[in-house]
């Protein structure tokens, strides 16, 4: 134990998603087993150089809000209130006799309202200023999708948004049950939001090289740790835990789906967007979650890994797994059926980590044929694998170097 | 008086892009009475600009007016125009 607040484990009382296969829990967990990919074709990317994504087929905002609520925000903070009410009702939380002054808000997204801002800086360059709505700054402020879920639920604690690109929704849980341990509140609401498919996002993405160019099956080309991998597929989605002391959940009778347990995080300090190969900030990350648990990589049965598909990514995580835990940890990467929603991928992979372990099963990589060489993990794919794990490890590496690790445990 | 057509255009507005509820609008209920806050002001004024083909200065449309009095405002642009 590196520090005097180790051992702290956070239990998680609702579970909340919205995710490219499945609006809800159950029905997302389902395609996920399945190992059935979400890509497909996107109408408004046509004619770009990538033009697939996953997005959130079926999600009807006005159904979903109402029409007087829908209009007023962006995509991405529509799908949290969704992924929120869902996380609510199943903690069982009561919205009407909690104090909502010790509820928090942390919730990661790594680029805020882009979708709208592309579409308002059409307006502008096409009608002039007077054809930009006055909704355009709290629509596309990255922090505002926290402040809308504490009214949509009376959560007047404290409140933020954490935005470290591709971890923000790890960094969100970490922060949020170091919020828990620090006594400021009773319950966080956590997880991660992002809807960032905008033509000149993923135009930008596909500029850096990034993104999948395997336009022909884009159900098949996020392919984490596949030989035949070559980029991500840009998702969207919302994610929301709900975190309570295990006492406070315990005393009031509350179903626990499992435990943060460990929260680590570290700077590559190296690249704006090239991973340090030697591997050295994410194994820092490692560690410090695994201390910060009162554990060590030894405990460790499950990783669900970063595995965003991308040559580089997959290639230097792989290393420094194998590394730290050898071929004896179960790795899975679920960017293979839902894509890379970026701010919302970490959340939306604890949620998967809190219910493979609940459930004891390890869901399959999708569209993992052949493992690269270079790779010695024992990745699961094509089908799930029934284990009864303990103790698993959610790795999330951002651009800018950041990394956020997360030690989930069996409740 | 507006004219019905105006009046009808406007209320559909409300209804399909703020989401006013359709039992609530009427010709003399106020844009107070149908939460619609500052902001949703100026983006009426920007939407019935683009809907009427008038212009309608965001200060024009205030809390206390009522559906009808926006209704009048466009019809006489409509005409000076």
């Amino acid at each position: 134990m590196s520090w005097p607040g180790a051992g702290f484990a956070a239990a998680v009382t609702g579970l909340g998603l919205v995710t490219p296969v499945g609006i809800g829990v159950e029905s997302s967990w389902r395609r996920v087993l399945a190992g059935e990919a979400a890509g497909s074709h996107d109408p408004l990317l046509a004619g770009l150089p990538v033009d697939f994504s996953c997005r959130v087929a079926g999600f009807d905002p006005d159904a979903a809000l109402g029409r007087s609520a829908a209009w007023r925000l962006d995509r991405s903070a529509q799908l949290a209130i969704v992924a929120l009410r869902e996380a609510l009702q199943d903690s069982g939380l009561d919205q009407t006799t909690w104090d909502g002054a010790r509820v928090a808000v942390v919730l990661g997204n790594a680029l805020g309202g882009v979708q709208t801002y592309e579409l308002q800086q059409r307006q502008l360059d096409s009608a002039g200023a007077r054809a930009v709505s006055p909704l355009l700054v709290p629509m596309c402020a990255p922090n505002m999708v926290a402040g809308h879920l504490a009214m949509e639920c009376g959560a007047g604690g404290p409140n933020l948004v954490t935005a470290t690109a591709c971890a923000s929704g790890t960094t969100a849980i970490g922060t949020a049950r170091d919020l828990l341990r620090s006594g400021r509140c009773d319950v966080v609401i956590t997880g991660g939001a992002e809807a960032a498919i905008g033509r000149t996002m993923i135009a930008g993405f596909a500029r850096m090289g990034a993104l999948s160019r395997r336009a022909s099956e884009p159900d098949a080309a996020s392919r984490p740790f596949d030989a035949g991998r070559d980029g991500f597929v840009a998702a969207e989605g919302a994610a929301v835990l709900v975190l309570e002391r295990v006492a406070d959940a315990r005393a009031r009778g509350a179903r626990v789906h499992g435990m943060i347990s460990g929260y680590g995080a570290s700077a590559d300090a190296h690249h704006a967007t090239t991973p340090d190969p030697s591997g050295d900030a994410v194994e820092r990350a490692v560690r410090s979650a695994l201390d910060d648990a009162g554990l060590t990589t030894a405990d460790v049965d499950h990783v669900n890994a970063h595995g965003t598909s991308t040559k580089i990514n997959d290639a230097t995580e792989a290393k420094l797994i194998q590394r730290l835990f050898g071929d004896r940890v179960a790795v899975t990467s679920t960017k293979g059926v839902m894509g890379h929603a970026l701010g919302a991928a970490g959340a939306i992979e604890a949620v998967c980590t809190v219910l493979a372990l609940r459930e004891g099963v390890v869901p399959p990589t999708a569209n993992l044929e052949t493992l690269d060489p270079e790779i010695e993990l024992d990745v699961v794919a094509k089908a799930p694998r029934l284990a009864p794990h303990r103790v698993a490890v959610s790795n999330s590496f951002g651009f800018g170097g950041q990394n956020a690790v997360l030690v989930v445990t069996a409740p | 008086m507006s004219n019905n057509d105006t009046l009808n255009r406007l209320t559909t507005l409300l209804v399909s892009h703020f989401g006013a509820s359709e039992q609530r609008v009427s010709g003399t209920a106020t844009f107070e009475e149908l939460d619609f806050d500052s902001l949703a002001l100026v983006e009426l004024a920007m939407v019935a600009q683009k809907e009427f083909g008038v212009e309608v200065d965001e200060q024009e449309i205030t809390p206390d007016q009522s559906v009808q009095d926006v209704a009048e405002l466009i019809d006489a642009r409509t005409v000076a125009a």
